[in-house]
């Protein structure tokens, strides 16, 4: 049984469709990637899979269970999590704690806990900060962990991003272009991380990039989206060959991000 | 200011003791009453910087203080009851209409729930307008008796009220803060840096909003019950809008980047007022002059308030929000 198993996802946006009919499968330990043309409905399917969205019609098994229509937390705690572009960590926090907020679902602090500042509540804050610590670790982030996240170069931001999503444990992980804006030294460090995660913990991974080579050179399997259609799918190979692929981005820039 | 524990600790400890010490240090009534409004302003305005943290601006504080002082007020006149009863119950009656205007109004952001709970605190207004018979009606409620004497303890007298003033706004203050530095309380402050990307992580981004935003009323609430006997008459005119407004220019001018920094605000807020009549030739019709500059200076230059400019000058990097 797959990890993920979406069926018949629309999503409609007034008149427009954004997803037409797409159905995504990813198995436990699978790193499938996600391309297309721009516009052609990637973000609007990680939106729909984290529970963001709720799609218009279609509907979403995870590990068997339904999680069709939950909101974006509950989805999380069920274990599918998404990286961002956009409002990615926690600029006035320190690294330290922006790890700690991505372990969030193993903590869910109460209101009243912290007001009555018992020994046990004293030992849960110290858990906290080592299981964060060790996220920072395996992303290669420790050294920064006490310094503010906005004042860190741009690539390590994106790191920490998707450390968070990490530090969430989750079954399933939707990465929206994680390199992009990247330098070579921070996309090694990047994909390093996802790799080591998804052997240590079979996680199916779903991989959302345009830069096309690192997509053949990484993914299992390919899904290739246009207009909110899924046009093809299959090996690197498969696809790099396939005749609507290739006249998908005929005319569209191609730019190696 | 203070960056030892231990020095903050026994700073805190030489602040309180004068406090108390106060009333004997100068026994003038109008100071008193200032002192006591400051105390007041306290916890509400650290309610604001609060549930700020999350995102969300509220003008409603004086709202849920009109209810706690009216639930106090027709409780205590009408029915007889003691006042050390009513006072948690004002805070029950502030919880419960928290939730009532909190679960839909969180929902909402930025600018239009700050204009949101401007409303809030009209409706309530009117409300109390209208609903003479258990009100009053704009004519209020008077002869507010003082809270019975407890443990040897008479009230009455500014004194009294001041110290009683003065033990609420320590307890209340005590659990913003805690609730401020808890891990509650960091979780709070990510919804407001980066709503989604919290939620994606797990966070019921409503729940936590709505949370703080009951737990303020509640302490909003219990300090209007304290204030009801305090004026011994209440009106709807106490509970009006500009009050709430004032709350939130206290955490602007003080900052709210700091936990400490609202109370900046109502110290420089409060007392210039007061020195100034001292001044020779001065008009009060001036004040307002005052006050508007002073605001302007700060937001134009130090839009993060005084705490900013404190923190400033010792030269400690600003950590967390």
């Amino acid at each position: 049984m797959p990890l993920v198993e979406a069926t018949g996802i629309s999503k409609f946006f007034g008149g427009l469709a954004a997803l037409s009919q797409v159905d995504v499968h990813i198995d436990k330990g699978e790193l499938v990637g996600l391309i297309g043309p721009n516009g052609a409905g990637k973000s609007t399917l990680v939106n729909v899979l984290s529970g963001y969205y709720g799609p218009t019609s279609g509907k979403i098994l995870l590990d068997g269970v339904d999680v069709t229509g939950k909101k974006l937390h509950e989805v999380a705690r069920k274990g599918i999590v998404r990286s961002f572009q956009q409002s990615f960590i926690f600029k006035e926090f320190t690294v330290l704690e922006n790890a700690i907020i991505g372990h969030h679902i193993f903590e869910r602090p109460g209101f009243f806990e912290g007001l009555f500042y018992t020994a046990g509540y004293r030992r849960k804050e110290t858990e906290y900060a080592k299981k964060a610590e060790e996220v920072l670790e395996f992303a290669g982030l420790a050294p920064y962990k006490s310094e503010k996240a906005g004042g860190l170069p741009y690539g390590y931001q994106r790191l920490l991003g998707i450390a968070i999503a990490v530090s969430a444990d989750p079954k399933v992980l939707l990465l929206d272009e994680p390199v992009a804006g990247m330098n070579p030294q921070e996309i090694r460090q990047t994909l390093e991380l996802v790799r080591q995660v998804r052997q240590e913990r079979q996680l199916g991974i779903l991989l959302i990039e345009h830069n096309v080579r690192a997509i053949m050179e990484h993914c299992q399997r390919i899904i290739v989206l246009n207009f909110g259609k899924k046009i093809a799918e299959g090996t690197p190979q498969q696809v790099g060959t396939d005749r609507a692929v290739i006249d998908a981005y005929l005319g569209e820039e191609t730019h190696a991000s | 200011m203070f960056t030892k524990a231990k020095h903050k600790a026994l700073f805190l400890g030489a602040v309180v003791i004068l406090l108390v010490l106060f009333p004997w240090i100068t026994g003038n009534p109008y100071f008193l009453r200032i002192g006591i409004s400051m105390f007041i302003y306290t916890p509400l305005a650290l309610g604001v910087a609060l549930l700020a943290r999350s995102g969300q601006l509220t003008f409603a504080q004086y709202a849920f203080l009109g209810i706690g002082s009216y639930t106090v007020a027709i409780i205590t006149t009408r029915f007889g009851w003691n006042w050390w009863l009513c006072l948690p119950l004002a805070g029950v009656v502030g919880g419960i209409m928290a939730v009532i205007v909190g679960y839909p109004a969180l929902r909402i952001k930025g600018p239009y729930f700050a204009i949101l709970t401007f409303g809030v605190n009209e409706i309530l207004r009117l409300v109390i307008t209208e609903w003479e018979s258990l009100t009053g009606g704009s004519r209020g409620i008077g002869n507010i008796p003082p809270p019975s004497p407890l443990g040897g303890w008479q009230f009455g007298s500014m004194r009294s009220y001041y110290h009683l003033g003065l033990g609420l706004m320590l307890v209340s203050s005590l659990i913003v803060y805690l609730v401020h530095k808890s891990h509650f309380g960091l979780t709070l402050a990510s919804t407001g840096q980066a709503d989604t990307l919290s939620e994606s992580v797990g966070v019921n981004v409503r729940a936590y909003k709505l949370k703080t935003f009951v737990a303020i009323s509640v302490l909003a609430a219990v300090m209007g019950g304290f204030f009801a006997p305090l004026q011994q008459y209440i009106s709807p005119l106490d509970f009006q809008i500009w009050e709430s407004f004032t709350l939130v220019v206290f955490c602007v001018v003080g900052g709210m980047s700091s936990f400490v920094g609202p109370i900046y605000g109502i110290l420089v807020l409060t007392i210039i007022p007061v020195v100034l009549q001292y001044v020779p030739g001065y008009d009060p019709v001036l004040e307002p002059l005052f006050y508007g500059t002073l605001v302007l200076l700060i937001v134009i230059l130090y839009p993060g308030g005084i705490a900013v400019f404190l923190q400033g000058l010792g030269g400690r990097k600003i950590n967390r929000t």
